[in-house]
């Protein structure tokens, strides 16, 4: 006889398309029978998560950064003492970037009543562009936004202003040779970041209105700015080919760079929208792959028989690669759908909580949850169903099942994809290796613990028996404790391996509810509600006491005086400074004028890097300096290099003592350069202090301005507020985001121990045909899985804490605290609910007759 | 095509071991088999004995440690798996003990499963045939959980002759059912092989099912023989 061929005759159509036809057919029945429904739930669920977090904290990371960009009234800005070459504007112009300008400079404004130095900002008709500017009739009452500046002849002016010139809306006052109509009172502008000299009210008018003002003469000191907005591709172009040309008298500021204590908020904001993306995607993913591990168990008779009907391992292949991809697709396109109306969803009810009008989310964030779904569909579920190619059609006969793929192989292409995943999701390698190194250690150390706590139940049991027997001090235990225990031991490696499950289920859970509860809450309380909010500056030494007695007066809260002169580095060792900026490419304008203090004590949000802080009455000739690490890094400064610095036209050389970490964001003074003595001899210096003022205090400014003339003042109240606001509006986001993914990791649990119950099941039937009574098999699985749930409980704490370390210590910037509590709580809630499921999933054999049990396990 | 002279199945000197912990067992000792076109054989012997082992390795489920097995004259111990296949789809069908429908199939739907595989355009059509064959053709759309023993031993029947293939191997095709229902079951199995002329291998405990064979053939550890009739 001759071989069989590819194609008997009786083979009506092509092979490939007789297998695709037999994949989906095969599929389709599955599906009607329910047998895909854990892993469709899964998968939809997975998808539709990732997709509605990604597209959430998307959308509110475009928000934060289009926030920030308010913060510069655009994207990027160009100041300087002189005014922009027309060069630059042209090039803009080509490019085309939106563009504005204003010019700020001080100036006495006049009223009948009284004269105030104050800062006059005179700003063209687009200014701002971006964010608004908030006015009202009256100060101190509720704002309206508006767009744009004032018309010429109109002047707003600051709140404070119209009690220090006695005027109201729809008066006049005079600045140089100009009037202006009082338009309104200026309560709020999106750039407002006053610097250290800009203490003085401000005062805004048109930028045509200048030249009639004759305020500004040749000699005058004025800052002109211009300001950029256009898409970041074309910020990027045009900030290339500027920063080389900026020279001494100009400064390129972008967003990163324009506030640096607001950047840091953001920064923790998308560090915590990432990791509550980052543990729905591994949550998805261990989800994916229970489900994905039950379904293929379940295929094993089918390729068997399959393969008694003639078809080959390469048809199997084919037939789970179609049904793969069908899966796939479909899940891709409901799951993603579903996921865009669970964000609306999410946002409806947030209405009110979240920043108004979010901005678009990038359209990567709409298949992130896809990518998410799809790669874990291939690295949990392809394995183990590619496998069963390998299933001897042979293993029919003897009703066995084989485990084609090998358990390692397994573990170890679902992890890499987990990590891929977490990377791609996160782009930060960082976050990735913390996570990476934290799962693994969690594996190998909870399966090691585990095994040694069940050796520990082995040899507890084992006691109960053999101390009866010598007659001294038994230990009896009541027999359904003792049978749940039996259970444990009885099933070792499953055990261990059922106890390593819930574990990582339950870290991950308690990552979430502690980084949701204890980081949101160290987050919030690093601006507590009195943090310091005005800066009081150009102190006179012999104003100190009368300065701090008049605060004290009001019951006003300040941080310590410190002393303040202004000067730049002209020199490292002996580079000059831009060898020095163009050998370290720092980012940083390190030419600009830099505020310099002296102190003995190091401010308490400060710390030192490397090197060491001057004690406190160490007497030194020698002058030392503190650098702030990032200015340094920029500069390539290090402990023992000496700076040379230029104050007051006069060089000084300082060794570097230290480097500092400053944690910009406390708002108390903080400094990039602190002395240990004067840098110049017989320099007193201005002193300066920061205080918090409540806002029905406010009037108190204008007393301290009058008292003081000398000093002068900044308010960063508004600058607070806005972070306060970006605080409390994220963390109500991301609370939600993590109630969400607690809901999907508790299902993924409950999913998880009811794909271990057919064993129990079995034996809990046989054991009630042999006469135990139901409260017996009851009790004793009560016992095995509240047993579980405490060893999980445990071991999930103590990789909890171990994961919040890392977290708290090297993403967030947090100190870290643990929490005691954590190791009752943790073990006591994974007892109760691994126990509950238990014991409700195990109502079945104890209420129908052993023998339906036995039939359908 | 098969020629009617010459032999269906025939193995040399086929043996088997697997390895167990102290060494390996060895389950199949040399044996020498033929059987022709259309005969209906019975293998017999205790449980253990290495029956449906042997049963596999006829069927090209499995393949021996030692020795050929050819099916219709094809050395099947030479192919590989996917060779295997191929002949298993030309020439082979299967009654298990128990039973092996698929779950999420309802009666036709395991029926027409192997005409699917093979691409037939009227499979529906030719299953119901064969679920009237068995008569079973009122509960056509129920599902293995939903029928009897013996109903789902006569679906797994009619999914077994739907093949069409010229050698029908049967592991204890009455293990499971009750004495009445496993009579029933395997007039149902001698009938249909009747009609088909198909070869029939069955692996059975039952003398009963066992003296309706042509041939009977005893397993005892390992050793096959001829019992005579």
């Amino acid at each position: 006889m001759s071989m069989p061929s590819d194609t008997p005759s009786e083979v009506k159509a092509p092979r490939l398309r007789l297998n695709i036809r037999l994949a989906l057919r095969l599929l389709f029945r599955d599906g009607r029978s329910g047998k895909l429904n854990i892993l469709w739930v899964s998968l939809l669920l997975a998808i539709a998560t990732v997709t509605s977090i990604s597209l959430f904290t998307n959308r509110i990371q475009h928000s934060l950064y289009d926030e920030a960009s308010h913060l510069l009234a655009a994207d990027i800005s160009i100041s300087g003492t002189l005014p922009i070459p027309e060069e630059w504007r042209q090039r803009a112009q080509e490019q085309p970037l939106e563009s504005a300008n204003f010019i700020a400079f001080r100036a006495m404004v006049f009223s009948e009543e009284g004269m105030q130095l104050s800062q006059v900002k005179a700003v063209s008709d687009t200014y701002p562009l971006k964010g608004e500017l908030s006015i009202s009739d009256q100060p101190y009452i509720a704002s309206q936004k508006v767009k744009h500046g004032p018309p010429p002849g109109v002047a707003w002016v600051a709140p404070r202003l119209f009690d220090a010139l006695t005027v109201s809306t729809g008066g006049n006052i005079t600045i140089g040779e100009a009037e202006f109509s009082i338009g309104a009172s200026l309560n709020k502008e999106p750039d407002n970041r006053s610097g250290l000299f800009g203490g003085s009210p401000r005062v805004m008018i048109h930028l045509d209105d200048v030249p009639r003002t004759q305020a500004v003469q040749v000699g005058s000191r004025i800052d002109y700015h211009w300001l950029l907005a256009a898409d970041n591709s074309e910020i990027a172009t045009f900030s290339e080919w500027l920063e080389p040309q900026l020279g001494e008298h100009h400064r390129l500021t972008n967003i990163d760079s324009a506030n640096r204590s607001f950047q840091n908020t953001m920064a923790r904001a998308r560090g915590f929208l990432l990791l509550a993306g980052c543990l729905s995607v591994i949550l998805s993913a261990v989800a994916i792959a229970l489900a994905a591990r039950r379904y293929s168990k379940g295929q094993q008779t089918q390729v068997a028989l399959l393969k008694t009907l003639g078809k080959t391992p390469r048809d199997i292949t084919l037939i789970y690669i179609v049904q793969l991809l069908t899966i796939g697709l479909i899940t891709l396109v409901i799951g993603s759908a579903l996921g865009w109306l669970l964000h609306e969803l999410l946002l409806r009810l947030l209405t009110g909580f979240m920043p108004q009008g979010l901005s678009k989310a990038s359209l990567s964030a709409y298949w992130v949850g896809g990518v998410t779904g799809f790669v874990s569909l291939w690295a949990f579920a392809a394995p183990p169903l590619l496998a069963l190619r390998k299933t001897s059609p042979g293993s029919i006969l003897r009703e066995q099942s084989s485990s084609a793929l090998h358990a390692g192989w397994s573990f170890f292409i679902g992890f890499m994809a987990t990590i891929s995943l977490v990377y791609f999701y996160s782009q930060d390698i960082k976050l990735t290796l913390i996570l990476t190194f934290g799962a693994l250690a969690c594996v190998l150390g909870v399966g090691l613990i585990s095994s040694l706590l069940i050796i520990v139940i082995n040899a507890i049991l084992k006691r109960t028996q053999t101390i009866k027997n010598d007659g001294s001090l038994s230990l009896q235990l009541p027999p359904q404790i003792k049978l749940g225990l039996t259970n444990l031991q009885r099933h070792h490696k499953f055990n261990v391996l059922q106890i390593m499950n819930f574990s990582i289920l339950f870290l991950l859970l308690l990552v979430i509810l502690t980084a949701s509860t204890r980081l949101l809450d160290q987050w919030r309380d690093q601006l507590p509600p009195e943090t310091a909010n005005h800066f009081a500056f150009n102190i006179y030494p012999d104003d100190i006491e009368a300065v701090s007695a008049m605060l004290s007066d009001a019951d006003v809260k300040f941080s310590p005086f410190y002393p303040m002169t202004r000067g730049r580095v002209s020199k490292v060792n002996e580079d000059t400074l831009s060898d020095r900026v163009k050998q370290h490419k720092g980012r940083a304008n390190y030419r600009r004028e830099l505020n310099l203090t002296w102190s003995n004590q190091l401010g308490s949000d400060n710390k030192i890097k490397s090197g060491q802080w001057w004690q406190e009455g160490e007497k030194t000739e020698k002058l030392m300096v503190s650098a702030e690490h990032e200015y340094a890094e920029g500069l390539g400064i290090s402990v023992g290099d000496t700076l040379t610095f230029s104050i007051a036209g006069q060089t000084v050389s300082a060794e570097v003592a230290s480097l500092r970490k400053v944690q910009w964001d406390s708002m108390n003074p903080n400094f990039y350069m602190v002395f240990n003595q004067a840098p110049l001899d017989g320099a007193t210096g201005n002193w300066l202090t920061s205080f918090y003022l409540a806002p029905e205090n406010k009037n108190f400014l204008n007393q301290l301005a009058r008292t003081f003339p000398t000093v002068s003042l900044i308010e960063i109240d508004q600058t607070i507020k806005q972070i306060q606001e970006v605080i409390s509006k994220i963390s109500r986001a991301i609370e939600f985001i993590m109630v969400l993914i607690l809901g999907s990791g508790l299902l993924v649990l409950i999913s998880s121990i009811q794909s271990t119950l057919d064993l129990r099941f079995q034996e809990s039937a046989i054991l009630r045909t042999l006469g135990a009574s139901r409260s017996l098999v009851r009790d004793s699985l009560l016992v095995e899985f509240c047993t579980m749930g405490l060893l999980a409980g445990l071991l999930a704490s103590v990789g909890a804490e171990l994961s919040m370390y890392f977290l708290q210590t090297n993403i967030f910037n947090l100190q870290y605290v643990i929490n005691g509590w954590a190791f009752v709580y943790g073990p006591l809630s994974a007892s109760l609910l691994i126990g509950f499921t238990g014991w409700m999933s195990t109502r079945k054999v104890i209420h129908t007759p052993p023998l339906h049990v036995l039939r359908e396990v | 095509m098969i020629d009617g002279h010459m032999t269906m199945i025939k193995t040399q000197n086929v043996q088997h071991e697997v390895p167990t912990h102290g060494g390996s067992l060895r389950i199949l000792k040399g044996i020498d088999l033929e059987i022709k076109p259309g005969e209906t054989v019975a293998i017999i012997g205790a449980s253990g004995s290495g029956k449906s082992t042997l049963l596999g390795m006829l069927a090209g489920l499995d393949v021996p440690s030692q020795g050929q097995v050819f099916l219709n004259n094809c050395d099947i111990t030479a192919l590989d798996e996917e060779g295997r296949s191929r002949i298993r789809s030309q020439y082979v069908a299967f009654v298990f003990q128990s039973f092996q429908l698929l779950g999420s199939l309802n009666a036709i739907e395991n029926v027409m499963l192997p005409l699917e595989v093979k691409g037939e355009s009227s499979a529906a059509t030719k299953a119901m045939q064969y679920l009237e064959r068995v008569g079973l053709q009122e509960r056509a759309h129920h599902y293995p959980k939903q029928l009897s023993g013996g109903e789902q031993q006569r679906v797994a029947l009619a999914r077994a002759f739907a093949c069409e293939a010229p050698i029908i191997f049967a592991d204890e095709p009455t293990g499971n059912l009750d004495t009445e229902t496993g009579s029933k079951i395997s007039d149902l199995l001698f009938s249909m092989n009747a009609e088909s002329n198909t070869t029939l291998v069955l692996v059975t405990h039952s003398p009963e099912l066992a003296k309706r064979c042509q041939r009977q053939l005893e397993m005892r550890s390992g050793e096959l023989s001829e019992v005579s009739v």
